[in-house]
């Protein structure tokens, strides 16, 4: 993602509505709020929903004219602008009716909100990644990130310390970042989905 | 929480494990909204997860498909039945369809269809080969009706047929209760048993097997009824 300053240029231009600094908040903050809503709500209908929510409030504020008077903090209001929906959500679930004790749990659609994160090309490259790490941080990353097996249990067997698990994931994803930069621009999220 | 914080306590990686306490998680999403470099990297860490896992789902996938039993082929082994684990219980199948078949379409029917009996009646002690018995191959059984006169009441007696020509038993049979001494004994025989040629019959009391009560000579020939 084509990293951008936070000024008042791009601020007005994005509250006038510029098609290239709109494609490039959304696609940047789309993506940020994806991963932040992931953690706190569960149904994928509810991450879309909340983003849509997010986006909508945060330019109807920037059309109100100064909402926002430190465009460095363009960020931090995005995200305090979420951290609401997010509340009036819970709030709302909360009062709407209660499920019943025996309710078979609904149907998981999460692989739905991870299809926007995932490309045949990406793929590619995770595979190119795995290949290119040693044998032990290959099996600590397939194990514990891909398989989602039991951390402790993995990093025994592996005769590896707990907190360098980090360590090893740290590099792991630096060498896919490389990779991945070496693909291109990468596409951009719509407030609905990716493009 | 500034970037240097985040750098140094390895913000990103433990957020991605999700090992922060919901305060750190919050003043982390706080911090990477804003700092351009953390939120690349989180952004590469969850594409990096989300399409590694969707690889090992794929490869779980194919693992799967490659450990299915195999689809029959479509060719046929046309020399399969010549396995005996076939072959025998195709014959022995093949014969008792035979052996019923013939029952139903050539014994049966012939034991079903009405039957005049012979009027003749063979005396005893013939000197030459005997009258002629004229036995239609058609049906399963014949008649010969013999003249019995003992010389006094037996209860019963043993009637042994014998070929003239070398003197082999062909058939013993019983001749049931009898309260005279004088009868016609009436026979139907298994033509089967029978073929052309000359006969002979012993009539001998049940109780006392060394006396001859009377001896008869016929000759069997086939075709039409005598």
């Amino acid at each position: 993602m084509e990293r951008r300053v936070f000024d008042q240029e791009y601020l007005d231009r994005l509250t006038q509505g510029d098609p290239e600094v709109e494609s490039h908040f959304i696609g940047y903050f789309g993506h940020l709020l994806l991963v932040k809503l992931r953690f706190r709500l569960r149904s994928p209908q509810l991450v879309a929903d909340a983003r849509q929510e997010t986006f909508l409030r945060v330019f109807t504020a920037l059309r109100r004219q100064g909402t926002i008077l430190h465009p460095e903090r363009l960020g931090g209001f995005v995200n305090s602008v979420c951290d609401h929906v997010v509340l009036e959500l819970y709030r709302s679930e909360g009062r709407a009716a209660q499920i019943p004790p025996n309710t078979p749990d609904p149907v998981d659609e999460k692989l739905s909100t991870e299809l926007e994160l995932i490309t045949e090309e990406r793929k590619h490259l995770v595979k190119e990644t795995l290949a290119r790490l040693s044998e032990a941080d290959r099996k600590l990353i397939r194990g514990v990130f891909l398989e989602e097996r039991d951390r402790g249990e993995l990093c025994d067997e592996l005769r590896i310390e707990r907190t360098n698990l980090r360590v090893r994931l740290h590099r792991a994803m630096a060498k896919f970042r490389t990779a991945l930069e070496r693909t291109g621009p990468p596409k951009t999220f719509s407030a609905g989905g990716l493009h | 929480m500034d970037h240097e914080t985040a750098e140094k306590t390895g913000a990103v990686e433990r957020y991605l494990l999700g090992e922060f306490e919901p305060g750190e998680q919050a003043a982390f999403e706080a911090h990477f909204f804003d700092c351009p470099v953390c939120a690349e990297e989180i952004r590469t860490g969850v594409i990096f997860f989300e399409n590694g896992k969707a690889v090992v789902r794929e490869e779980r996938a194919a693992a799967q498909a490659s450990f299915r039993a195999p689809e029959p082929t479509a060719t046929r082994d046309w020399f399969a039945w010549l396995r005996p684990a076939t072959l025998i219980p195709s014959f022995a199948a093949l014969a008792l369809l035979v052996v019923v078949g013939y029952q139903n379409l050539v014994t049966l029917p012939a034991l079903r269809q009405p039957q005049l009996l012979s009027a003749v009646v063979i005396a005893p002690m013939a000197r030459d080969s005997g009258p002629v018995v004229h036995v239609d191959r058609s049906h399963p059984l014949f008649n010969i009706n013999f003249a019995v006169d003992a010389p006094r009441v037996y209860p019963d007696y043993v009637c042994t047929f014998t070929w003239q020509d070398g003197g082999t038993t062909v058939l013993d049979l019983h001749s049931g209760a009898r309260d005279v001494s004088s009868f016609t004994l009436g026979v139907l025989l298994p033509g089967e048993k029978f073929p052309d040629g000359r006969y002979s019959l012993t009539i001998r009391p049940a109780s006392e097997p060394s006396v001859v009560v009377e001896r008869y000579n016929f000759t069997v020939q086939s075709g039409g009824s005598d």
